[in-house]
């Protein structure tokens, strides 16, 4: 069930009393409220929202947050928030005062929505009821716990350039790696994935899970802490240990979690986070995303990463100092080596024919044209070639010989239908059926050749 | 043989309908169009498969309740039948699933048409399949594990037949394991052969005959050894049992003493036989006492009187006619024949729909057919080398109509209008290079080449060097390719236009007048009336409103004067 079809079949069902509630709590008029079938929309204003998000405690609005970000839910999320007394006993002993402190607490001060659904085999009544936040409450839940600074963070790289020294020789970054960094056919590998911002991104994660063993809890909608701490931290507010910690008990239910003090610094060290000391006390945020290079802004004569004096056909790379969002466009651009301990950059016809008008103009791509000859030609040679050849995969092609049939067709289909030549048209494997439905109204039949 | 002649006017006479041979292909032919799997714990066919079947057939679909009938159905009889003549595989034992269970189960069991003896049998003529069907029923074979000896006519009742049977109490000792009922079925209709077409005789009159002159026509006159040391071969009849009621109470066996002990035992196999293979196969018609039987257990006397049909003598004296197909002006071809030519209508219903149901008299067939522009020219492309106007004078014998061999030369040239290519992709490239020149299928355009091996083509020109673009399309459209590419296919750019284009949303504007009633009794008044004047309405009963349509507003007055005698409404 949706949440708009749960607040409708909420306002329509609802006991006379919790309604009653509700028009105090958010405060509602009694004409407001007395027609059920139009009272769902008064619901969903903002009539009463923002004081009732602000008497929340801190646990109830950051399960609301999470609540938000889940959907629906049944009883058993709200256990994080009300404990239950006793883990044994039925459905109903167990969960029946979760649910009216819910009830109390939640669905008559006007927050939540709740209502019951019909649930496919045996369920106990308390089993079928759902539980939402309407997404337009979201902008009132009370904000976190944040500092605001204008004074910039720290960023740690050094497990990062670990990392990608690596591909040279280096020692491992972290013990028992999942995602190993290797280079294979002329292109950065991190395990099975391509490297790029995007896989060098889940290796930061899988690294830190892992130095933490910290996973996903099995209880619904509960993440892993590092999950959480990626979901709760923002890249332009800073957060303490201290501050986050209880936002984790909710988000991390029935998981392991570990020290706040500890799981934040080891996510700095890999990166994924910024550090700034204040009043002597850390406080993090996301680091900000690896942007791609401004491309208006052309590069600089000399990189401080890259060396062409080495060999006329190819680039040294320093590892150590080569932004990420550039080795990611340098391994779709050019074929990658190591020889004698050292990372070159050769260019490829194949690499660069992949890659997209808008990385082959790229300051980094028109630098690499300008200072190596041998990338100036092939960069050359690809711009004017690119567009002239295309192979069309996933397509139904057919010779048709009768005119009139084809002239049926093309009404039929339109611009779904393209004539190649004089008999030969081509669609999209999905029409197959309506084709083959216009061919027997008019009489015609199939004739197939297999690849 | 002489035979004494009866008169049959009393008795009720029974023909079987079907023909074995045509619901055999129209078996055949549902389960190779389908894939069917037999039930997991009865192993019978799916009834929704079964009830398609006996439509297609024209019998009756069985009855859950008829199982005290213990009469095989129609449709399991010829499914058993393509089991034995192996053109269907499945299983019949099944597997005992676990330590506990009473009976087997059957696991996927699905029903399989073995292609290759099909095409063997479909290869003899309907008289030779006729002649291996009657082969495969007279020598008997077994359907269950256990019925080796029970397998025959004396405690098997026939499909089409109104007997009942011994009791199968004891048929694996005594003197039945040791009989040859394939030995005695084939005597029996070597001796009806010579019988007169189409003039009754009375069974009674057979059984006396084979008493005078093949007493020993089922059980040898000197009784064969006992098979080992176990066994004793006590009685001539020890084996057969008569009972008073029903559940055969009290049965006995018919002692060798008797002297009616042939007629109690050969007579009601004589009975049995002829309501078994002779009129499942169309060979008799049999005629049967109307009156209630009142007497020991099996019946016996109660199959009066049979006659010979036409096809009978045919199939035992070897007569074949050869079908006669006729093509008409009006593109009907009509096929007759004396027996099922199942070759025939496969070739000939390929090309037309079948106009008429088949009618049949003991086997005789007549089928119309109408000849079809599209199936024509799918069985030209299904085979390219047929010649359909040679197939229909080779099978009529003579030349078309004029009229039907123009229209057909039209209809096969229909074969090859539309040719779809599956598989292939489409390479958009001015020049071919030669190394990919041996992917290329058709060259469509001077720039389109259709080519198979996408993965290898696409590898061969990257290495080239050509900067290849491989667009996958998707679903039901084409998938946009960058602005700077050369193509026929739409361009990104395009589609940015199309999205920026606002969805057109047409509305229809419904003006809803509400009246709110300050009082329930008047509120609950209005309901009826609107209710009953079909006005449709809504009303909330907590501000107790009424809302109808603008349009509706007529019937809304008329409501209100309805109730003018109980209620005087002044709308402000």
């Amino acid at each position: 069930m949706s949440i708009p079809q749960l607040l409708h079949t909420m306002c329509v069902e609802l006991a006379e009393a919790d309604l009653n509630a509700i028009r105090k709590a958010r405060g509602f008029s009694a004409t407001e409220t007395a027609a059920r079938n139009s009272f769902a929309s008064f619901y969903t204003t903002s009539i009463g929202i923002a004081e009732n998000m602000a008497a929340l405690t801190s646990a109830e609005a950051f399960a609301l947050r999470l609540l938000h970000e889940t959907g629906e839910v049944d009883i058993k999320f709200f256990e994080r928030l009300y404990p239950i007394d006793k883990h044994y006993g039925t459905y109903t002993q167990k969960y029946k005062p979760v649910f009216d402190e819910v009830k109390k607490n939640l669905v008559r001060r006007g927050l939540v929505v709740m209502a019951e659904v019909k649930v496919r085999g045996d369920s106990v009544q308390l089993e079928r009821w759902r539980f939402a936040m309407p997404p337009e409450f979201a902008q009132f839940l009370p904000p976190l716990p944040v500092v605001h600074s204008k004074e910039g963070g720290i960023e740690s790289e050094g497990i990062l350039r670990r990392k990608l020294l690596e591909l040279v020789g280096g020692k491992p970054a972290i013990p028992n790696d999942q995602r190993p960094i290797y280079i294979n056919s002329g292109s950065i590998y991190l395990k099975d994935l391509f490297f790029s911002l995007a896989s060098f991104g889940l290796w930061q994660i899988d690294a830190w899970q892992q130095a933490l063993n910290a996973h996903a809890p099995s209880t619904p909608a509960s993440f892993a802490p590092t999950q959480a701490a990626l979901k709760l931290l923002d890249s332009s507010a800073w957060m303490t240990p201290q501050s986050i910690k209880p936002a984790l008990d909710i988000y991390s239910f029935s998981g392991t979690i570990p020290p706040v003090e500890k799981l934040l610094s080891q996510g700095w060290e890999l990166g994924l986070l910024e550090r700034l000391e204040i009043d002597h006390h850390p406080h993090y945020r996301l680091a900000p995303a690896h942007l791609p290079a401004d491309p208006n802004t052309p590069y600089p004569v000399p990189l401080d990463w890259a060396d062409t004096s080495f060999n006329p056909h190819a680039v040294k790379i320093d590892l150590r100092l080569i932004p990420l969002h550039d080795l990611d466009l340098l391994n779709t651009l050019s074929f990658l080596s190591v020889e004698g301990g050292e990372l070159l950059a050769f260019p490829s016809s194949v690499k660069l024919g992949r890659a997209s008008p808008a990385q082959r103009s790229a300051p980094l791509s028109l630098w690499l044209a300008e200072r190596t000859p041998a990338f100036g030609r092939a960069l050359e040679t690809v711009n004017a070639r690119w567009g002239k050849t295309l192979l069309h995969e996933n397509l139904l092609f057919a010779q048709v010989r009768d005119l009139s049939l084809r002239v049926q067709l093309e009404r039929e289909f339109g611009d779904s239908l393209i004539v190649l030549s004089d008999h030969y048209i081509a669609f999209p494997q999905g029409l197959r059926t309506s084709v083959e439905k216009v061919l027997k109204k008019t009489g015609f039949v199939v004739k197939t050749v297999k690849a | 043989m002489e035979l004494e002649h009866i008169d049959p006017q009393t008795f009720t006479i029974v023909s079987n309908e079907r023909d074995i041979l045509c619901d055999l292909f129209t078996y055949l032919d549902y389960f190779g169009e389908r894939s069917v799997k037999r039930m997991t714990r009865s192993n019978e066919i799916p009834s929704g498969d079964m009830q398609r079947l006996c439509k297609l057939m024209g019998v009756e679909t069985p009855q859950k309740d008829d199982w005290h009938s213990f009469r095989m159905h129609w449709v399991d009889f010829i499914g058993h039948l393509a089991l034995r003549l192996k053109l269907v595989t499945y299983d019949i034992k099944g597997t005992y699933r676990g330590y506990s269970s009473s009976e087997p189960s059957f696991i996927d069991n699905y029903i399989v048409v073995n292609q290759a003896p099909l095409q063997k049998f479909l290869e003899l003529t309907p008289m030779a399949q006729e002649k291996h069907i009657l082969e495969t029923l007279i020598h008997p074979s077994m359907r269950q594990e256990y019925d080796n000896y029970s397998n025959n006519e004396f405690y098997e009742r026939s499909v089409p037949g109104r007997l009942d049977a011994f009791s199968i109490r004891g048929s694996a000792t005594g003197i039945m394991p040791m009989l040859d009922f394939p030995q005695v079925r084939g005597f029996l209709l070597d001796l009806l052969k010579d019988c007169p077409v189409g003039q009754w005789f009375s069974t009674n009159a057979l059984i006396a005959y084979l008493k005078t002159n093949h007493r020993y026509f089922i059980i040898p006159e000197k009784l064969p050894a006992a098979r080992n040391k176990w066994e004793t071969i006590s009685a001539r009849y020890s084996n057969f049992y008569e009972g008073m009621d029903e559940w055969r109470h009290d049965e006995k066996p018919i002692p060798d003493s008797a002297p009616d002990a042939f007629e109690r035992v050969e007579g009601r196999y004589v009975e049995r036989f002829l309501e078994n293979i002779p009129l499942l196969m169309q060979f008799v018609d049999v005629a049967y006492d109307p009156k209630p039987y009142a007497g020991p257990l099996p019946s016996t006397g109660t199959l009066k009187a049979f006659r010979i049909t036409e096809r009978f003598q045919r199939v035992m004296n070897g007569q074949e006619s050869a079908p006669r197909v006729t093509v008409q002006p009006n593109f009907d071809v009509v096929i007759e024949a004396d027996t099922y030519p199942a070759a025939i209508i496969r070739q000939v219903s390929a090309l037309g729909e079948q106009a008429s149901s088949p009618q049949s008299g003991h086997g005789a067939y007549v089928g119309i057919y109408l000849l079809q522009k599209a199936r024509v020219a799918a069985a030209q492309v299904k085979d390219p080398k047929l010649d359909v106007i040679q197939l229909l004078k080779k099978l009529s014998g003579r030349k078309l109509p004029q009229n039907v061999q123009v229209e057909l030369e039209e209809w096969a040239g229909h074969a090859d209008q539309f040719t779809l290519y599956e598989g292939f992709a489409l390479l958009e490239m001015a020049e071919l290079p030669p190394e990919a020149e041996k992917f290329s299928v058709e060259r469509i355009a001077p720039n389109m080449h259709l080519v198979r091996n996408p993965e290898k083509v696409f590898a061969v020109l990257e290495t080239r060097g050509d900067a290849p673009i491989r667009i996958q399309h998707q679903g039901v459209k084409f998938t946009q390719v960058a602005e700077a590419a050369q193509s026929v296919f739409p361009k990104e750019k395009a589609a940015v236009e199309t999205q920026k284009a606002a969805i057109w949303v047409k509305l229809t504007r419904v003006i809803t007048i509400s009246y709110q009633f300050p009082q329930a009794e008047a509120f609950d008044a209005i309901q009826k009336v609107l209710a009953s004047l079909r006005c449709p309405f809504q009303s909330d009963l907590v501000t107790k409103t009424v809302s109808i349509q603008q349009k509706e507003q007529e019937k809304f007055n008329e409501a209100v004067e309805k109730l003018a005698d109980e209620f005087k409404f002044e709308i402000e």
